[in-house]
């Protein structure tokens, strides 16, 4: 663990160091020659206006919401991912003993000490449960999204074509 | 076995960011005040050999529902809203009922003997020692209850670990989208300038 | 010499009361959420603490990971209520928020 903290220092220093050198170098070594233009803010070519805190349109929102309960799927995805790939590998009948124990120790995470490795038929029935799970998970958020994109909230210019008509329910 | 070094760096950052978050009178800055604290808390995970939680701290923590807050304070920061002040008075109240709120669970901390707890963690179970969750906190989602019952499934009734809750999380995100998809589709239809009154 | 239990108990105490004052003192309503999400992560430092330090093993670590999950869902509904808010009131300051009609 000594290792890790030594590891760990060793590419933070990296890190700050490969920031600051550049920076330092080009400190010493530009030319210094100020003038308004160059000293302005830079906003693609054009004249800067107002503050950056600007309100944003509120169809940002929507897409936010997509993108963090989805996100939240995806972490789910990961444990069962690994569960499911190593099931379906011991699931394969003609397997070695030696392969077998190896992928069980894997499986229960366990260092070696695991009395009896699992059977194929334990290890399918591990996967297809495991399938069926996360398909119920994934299709009642997949409800979810065909509801929003059902009502149009994916619309990106439905407020531009349809504004009086937006009593658009049932 | 000495991670010390790295617990203050992560628990100080920690603290800092939420005694930021606490102190700062500008939205923005709470905001980056927050990401510093959720972030160096994901490092606290890791030194407690919780890499999944810590990762899924950093990836739906920080990554999601910070980037939500923050578009929350551009879909509002305004001009003169953007800060709102507090007064004095407030701000004193307030430092002192939270000193006095920390240091009553800072004594209890204390004078708890934590230690026995610590003698009966070796019969742990193994997955949680080695740092490598992620295979186990899977088993138990989709219904495996401890680590060694994979063989004997045959007697599994009644036992699904964590499967009911990974499923209802599910239902429950299904409602979330609605609801919020719902609330921001009234919103837009008021900010179009159309009647509202339907919703 | 490993890390004592108390110290990240501490660490919670310190997010969980930092929470609760950011919620009681700010008035902006997007500051009150950000309370709640930091009282959410004293609460999972404790869980992940006491997963590590006690026979529970995994069973901390797993509700910590649904809370964050709830965190999230928790930001996303609470923000749709605030933006409705700033739409109907033009300000995020909840203390005008005091009437029951909209």
């Amino acid at each position: 663990m000594i290792d890790f903290l030594n590891h760990f220092l060793l590419f933070t220093l990296a890190g700050i160091g490969m920031l600051l050198v550049p920076l330092a170098i080009g400190r010493l070594v530009r030319p210094r020659l100020p003038s308004p233009e160059k000293d302005a803010i830079y906003e693609c070519g054009e004249p800067t206006i107002g503050s950056s805190y600007v309100q944003f349109d509120l169809r940002f929102y929507v897409v936010a919401l997509l993108f963090i309960i989805f996100d939240v799927e995806v972490a789910f995805f990961f444990p069962w991912a690994m569960v499911y790939g190593n099931a379906m590998q011991l699931a394969d009948g003609n397997l070695g003993d030696e392969a077998r124990r190896t992928l069980t120790n894997r499986l229960l995470t366990a260092p070696g000490e695991v009395g009896q490795e699992i059977t194929a038929d334990a290890a399918h029935w591990l996967g297809v449960t495991g399938l069926i799970d996360i398909l119920v998970f994934f299709g009642v958020l997949l409800v979810g999204f065909a509801y929003v994109w059902k009502r149009g909230d994916l619309d990106w210019v439905r407020a531009v074509a349809n504004a009086p008509t937006s009593a658009d329910r049932s | 076995m000495s991670n010390q070094p790295l617990f203050w760096i992560f628990a100080l950052l920690t603290c800092g960011g939420a005694v930021g978050v606490v102190i700062s009178q500008n939205i923005v800055r709470m905001a980056f005040s927050l990401i510093v604290s959720l972030g160096s808390t994901a490092g606290l995970f890791f030194l407690l050999e919780a890499d999944f939680v810590g990762a899924t701290q950093l990836l739906v923590y920080v990554g999601g529902t910070l980037v939500l807050l923050i578009f929350g304070v551009m879909l509002t920061a305004s001009g003169p809203f953007q800060q709102i002040r507090v007064s004095p008075g407030e701000t004193f109240l307030g430092a002192a009922v939270g000193l006095l709120l920390l240091s009553v669970i800072a004594f209890t901390v204390i004078d708890v003997e934590w230690d026995t707890l610590n003698a009966a963690r070796t019969e742990a179970s193994p997955g949680a020692e080695s740092g490598n969750t992620a295979r186990a906190i899977g088993l138990r989602l989709v219904g495996i209850p401890a680590d060694h019952e994979i063989g004997v499934h045959e007697g599994r009734g009644g036992r699904t670990g964590y499967l009911l809750p990974f499923e209802i999380v599910s239902i429950h995100l299904l409602v979330v989208l609605v609801g919020a998809a719902y609330l921001a589709r009234a919103k837009r239809r008021v900010a179009d300038g159309s009647t509202g009154g339907e919703n | 010499m490993e890390t004592p239990l108390a110290y990240y108990l501490f660490v919670g105490a310190v997010l969980f009361v930092s929470g609760i004052v950011c919620m009681a003192t700010k008035r902006n309503g997007i500051a009150v959420l950000m309370g709640v999400e930091l009282v959410l992560n004293g609460a999972n430092v404790n869980f992940v603490a006491f997963a590590h330090y006690t026979p529970l093993g995994l069973d901390g670590q797993i509700v910590s990971l649904f809370v964050i999950v709830l965190a999230a869902a928790e930001a996303a509904v609470a923000l749709a209520i605030a933006l409705n808010f700033y739409n109907n009131h033009q300000t995020i300051d909840v203390d005008r928020g005091d009437k029951l009609r909209g």
